[in-house]
């Protein structure tokens, strides 16, 4: 009895004044994301200009510090600790001449051997502590010389590349985002488009 | 030929008629009598003025000075021996000053001359009631001012008239014992003292100055000479030490080093730095000698060091009256100033007379351009001592200026 039941009708679709206030309330929100879309794809343009400048400049700069190293900083790093090395080695020359002088002076004075003892064996130990810290200075000079000034120059040369890098990096990210950014507008279109083909077939369904 | 009008100008100060037929040279030694002796009045008035502002300022106690007034830097170390100490300096300093003050001819009134016996008197008493004068502090040792003042104004005191035989005597002679013993016993290793212990903290403490050893071998010098027991030895290391200090442009060092050094530039241990300590550095050593211990200086060289005090004074000049200790050029410090005066007058009778009286009108001009309108004298804040100390080292040195302008200088001048 199936083939004779009378089939359900179903109701006809009625494009009516609800669905095209809503279809336009749609069409105004792609609208404002198509707008938006294109704003953004205009400051995308500014600011990758802008990070294109800073990675450029970055790039120059460190290439600057590079050369700056190697053809003077290296040297007069070199020679700044020479001259600390040369401080510290008259001051203790000073500090053993002092010595010997306050121990002859004592000596012949006679007076207060008390305070005479004890400012003797300050000024030893300052001869102590002297002797060690031109033996940390001296071992600071052969590292710089040895080690610190290689270390200093690979730091600057990565520095030099990554800046390099980075600049590389934005000329091939940037189209990507550039792309992305005008893909987005297409697909917004596309809706907006796809909106319009609908509208005008419901509307052509309610004139038959 | 003398022109009219500098013939009415010479009559009309009082120089002779016959003067006006004289010659050129004889006539410019008479203007320069003429102006050593506007100077020795200018001298005379000033030091009667001090005089009479250290009468009036004088505490209840015979004293002067005091913890009172402080400046901003005068508030945060001291203690009460250390105001101690200062008063005693201080007040050895203006009994001196009045002592030297009656030992001169005619400037006092009979009132004022008799005003000022009872107070160097009162002084006296003070200072013989406070001969034991403490250690401040572990680090502050301005106990050796009080032990060098303190010994030379006993040994002044002693020998004057107003004291030698007076029942004063064994007291005065007993309180110099006292502070003889106590500088004694804070000579430095280094042979010299000072008024801090900057770096050791010792019971003798380690740090000497040139000055201040300068001025004990001054008051040892005396006390040796009036015949109480000083170890000549320790002199001698003393005078080695203050040798030590000496540089060869004249100056002496600050402080007594190992090594002494010369500072270039803007440096205190240079002629500008030390204008002050040349005076008193060259008296000692030259008294010294005198005395028969091994120091080299001569008269030459005392008076080229006056010499350099009065072509640089402008140094002394622009530190006098500032408030922080070695803020001005050369790290000069205000009380610099009347402590170089004092003793560039203390040098005057020991050099020839030409010397002397080159001198000494500079000396006058420069101290008595300080004095105010009520007869103070100052150079430094430091509590109220600035100004008592300040007359009692001006009025002695314009004493010493006026002497050397006598016009029968060197006959009359007075022993010290």
């Amino acid at each position: 009895m199936a083939d004779n039941a009378i089939p359900v009708q179903e109701p006809e679709e009625h494009y009516s004044e609800e669905d095209a206030a809503w279809e336009a309330a749609q069409r105004r929100g792609l609208e404002r994301d198509l707008a938006l879309a294109k704003a953004h794809l205009g400051l995308l343009g500014v600011s990758q200009e802008a990070e294109l400048l800073d990675a450029f400049d970055a790039l120059e700069s460190a290439r600057e510090m590079h050369q700056a190293f190697t053809s003077h900083e290296n040297r007069a790093e070199t020679r700044m600790r020479e001259l600390e090395l040369m401080e510290i080695r008259e001051s203790l020359l000073f500090a053993e001449e002092e010595r010997e002088q306050l121990g002859l002076m004592y000596e012949q004075n006679g007076l207060a051997e008390a305070t005479a003892q004890l400012v003797l064996s300050r000024a030893d130990r300052q001869i102590e502590r002297t002797k060690l810290s031109l033996e940390i200075q001296e071992e600071a000079l052969e590292f710089w010389k040895l080690i610190g000034s290689r270390q200093q120059l690979r730091e600057l040369e990565r520095e030099v590349r990554a800046a390099e890098m980075q600049v590389r990096l934005l000329q091939a990210t940037q189209p990507v985002e550039t792309m992305e950014a005008e893909h987005e507008i297409m697909a917004i279109e596309e809706e907006i488009a796809g909106m319009e083909r609908e509208q005008v077939m419901l509307m052509d369904g309610d004139s038959h | 030929m003398i022109p009219k009008l500098w013939s009415k100008t010479l009559l009309a100060l009082g120089i002779p008629a016959l003067l006006l037929t004289s010659s050129p040279s004889v006539l410019a030694q008479e203007a320069q009598d003429l102006r050593w002796q506007a100077s020795r009045l200018e001298a005379e008035k000033s030091a009667v003025r001090g005089v009479e502002w250290l009468l009036a300022a004088q505490n209840a106690d015979g004293s002067w000075g005091g913890p009172g007034k402080p400046s901003p830097s005068d508030i945060f170390w001291t203690n009460p021996e250390t105001h101690l100490s200062w008063q005693v300096a201080t007040t050895g300093l203006a009994m001196t000053a009045l002592l030297d003050m009656l030992g001169q001819d005619g400037l006092l009134s009979a009132a004022q001359h008799k005003q000022a016996q009872a107070s160097a008197t009162f002084a006296v008493d003070f200072l013989v009631t406070n001969s034991i004068v403490k250690r401040p502090s572990e680090w502050d040792t301005d106990n050796t001012w009080a032990y060098v003042y303190g010994l030379a104004a006993m040994t002044r005191a002693a020998k004057d008239p107003l004291f030698a035989k007076s029942n004063r005597a064994a007291s005065i002679r007993a309180a110099g014992i006292d502070f003889l013993t106590q500088l004694m016993a804070y000579q430095t290793p280094s042979g010299g003292w000072a008024y801090y212990d900057m770096e050791q903290t010792t019971v003798v403490p380690q740090w000497a100055t040139s000055f201040q050893t300068a001025v004990a071998i001054l008051g040892m010098l005396d006390a040796e000479a009036f015949g109480w027991s000083v170890e000549k030895r320790r002199i001698q290391i003393a005078v080695n030490t203050l040798t030590r200090c000496r540089l060869p442009d004249g100056s002496y060092t600050y402080s007594v080093e190992a090594v002494p050094a010369y500072d270039a530039g803007t440096g205190i241990d240079n002629v500008r730095g030390s204008l002050s300590r040349i005076q008193v550095g060259n008296l000692a050593l030259w008294r010294a000698k005198q005395a028969g211990y091994f120091a080299s200086m001569d008269l030459p060289e005392a008076a080229r060091g006056l010499g350099l005090l009065f072509r640089e004074h402008h140094y002394l000049d622009v530190a006098r009256g500032r408030p922080m200790p070695h803020e001005a050029y050369h790290y000069n410090s205000g009380y610099f100033y009347f402590f170089g005066h004092y003793y560039a007058g203390e040098l005057l009778p020991y050099l020839p007379a030409q010397d002397a009286k080159r001198w000494a009108p500079a000396l006058i001009r420069e101290i008595t351009k300080t004095q105010a309108a009520d007869g103070s004298m100052f150079d430094f804040y430091m509590n109220s001592y600035g100004r008592p100390y300040g007359v009692a080292y001006g009025v002695a040195a314009l004493l010493r200026a006026r002497t050397a302008l006598s016009p029968v200088y060197p006959a009359k001048i007075p022993e010290r």
